[in-house]
């Protein structure tokens, strides 16, 4: 009886309160009026189906109220509504554009090969200590340090 | 006039709905006696299983075609598990208008030819 009150737990607690303990007593009636493992087997199979199907469809039927009373609610209330639309818009909006930030930022490798050896190169010049590398210079001068065997910039 | 259409609403009953208000129409009953009513009532042609049976029970209460009675047996006899349901004057009512639209439903596919003429 166990098994049977656990799968009740698949209706809604107030459908249980009201007619879980009834239920139960209806099935333990029934099985002690069948006879036989096999009747036995059928009686729980033929539960489990009931129940499965029934809760679901109570599931549905509190569900739908549910939704068509919210409905009425927002249509008695438009400025709420409206309010409630457009902050959930804004919500949504802000949310794809900070992940999508975030995924081509921290999450996706960088578009060229071997991007662990890519170096960012300043020139110091009086006054300017951070400027960046014109295109001449790169194109006439060598790799300022040995252990870079050629450098080329990369269009941004 | 508003109770004529708020039944109107209710029609046409579910034949599980019908067989319940039928079986609670000559006495007041629990929900297996209901069960067992409508299985002897149809020789064995409709078993009500409690899922059907008890999702049929919520919607009458609703409806408030039936209500559950404080009445209950004598303690000996009793099993506190279960809930007594006795037939309203609403549901009366609702009961006696699907058998005016059965019968009418009948005469109609007797006139058709459907349904033999009964003498």
């Amino acid at each position: 009886m166990r098994l049977y009150r656990l799968l009740l737990h698949l209706y809604p607690s107030s459908y249980r309160a009201d007619y879980g303990d009834e239920m139960c007593a209806d099935f333990e009636q029934e099985l002690r009026l069948s006879s036989g493992a096999l009747a036995k087997m059928w009686l729980w199979l033929a539960a489990i189906v009931d129940v499965v199907s029934n809760a679901a469809a109570v599931q549905w039927q509190i569900a739908r109220r549910d939704i068509s009373y919210s409905l009425r609610s927002l249509k008695r209330s438009p400025g709420f509504t409206i309010t409630a639309l457009l902050l959930i818009t804004i919500g949504i909006g802000a949310n794809a554009a900070i992940f999508t930030l975030a995924d081509f930022v921290l999450v996706r490798p960088l578009p060229f090969p071997h991007p662990e050896r890519l170096v960012e190169i300043w020139e110091q010049h009086r006054g300017y200590s951070h400027m960046e590398l014109s295109p001449p210079t790169i194109a006439t001068s060598r790799p300022p340090a040995r252990r870079l065997t050629t450098w080329e910039p990369i269009p941004t | 006039m508003a109770e004529k259409e708020s039944m109107d609403a209710l029609l046409p009953l579910q034949p599980t709905s019908f067989h319940i208000l039928l079986s609670l129409a000559d006495e007041d009953r629990h929900g297996y006696a209901i069960i067992q009513d409508i299985s002897r009532r149809t020789n064995d042609e409709i078993k009500l299983s409690a899922g059907t049976l008890y999702r049929s029970i919520q919607r009458l209460q609703e409806q408030g075609l039936i209500v559950e009675t404080r009445t209950r047996p004598a303690p000996e006899e009793d099993d506190e598990r279960r809930r007594y349901y006795s037939i309203t004057a609403m549901g009366k009512a609702a009961a006696q208008v699907e058998v005016r639209r059965l019968h009418s439903l009948l005469k109609m596919a007797r006139s058709c030819g459907v349904v033999p003429r009964t003498t």
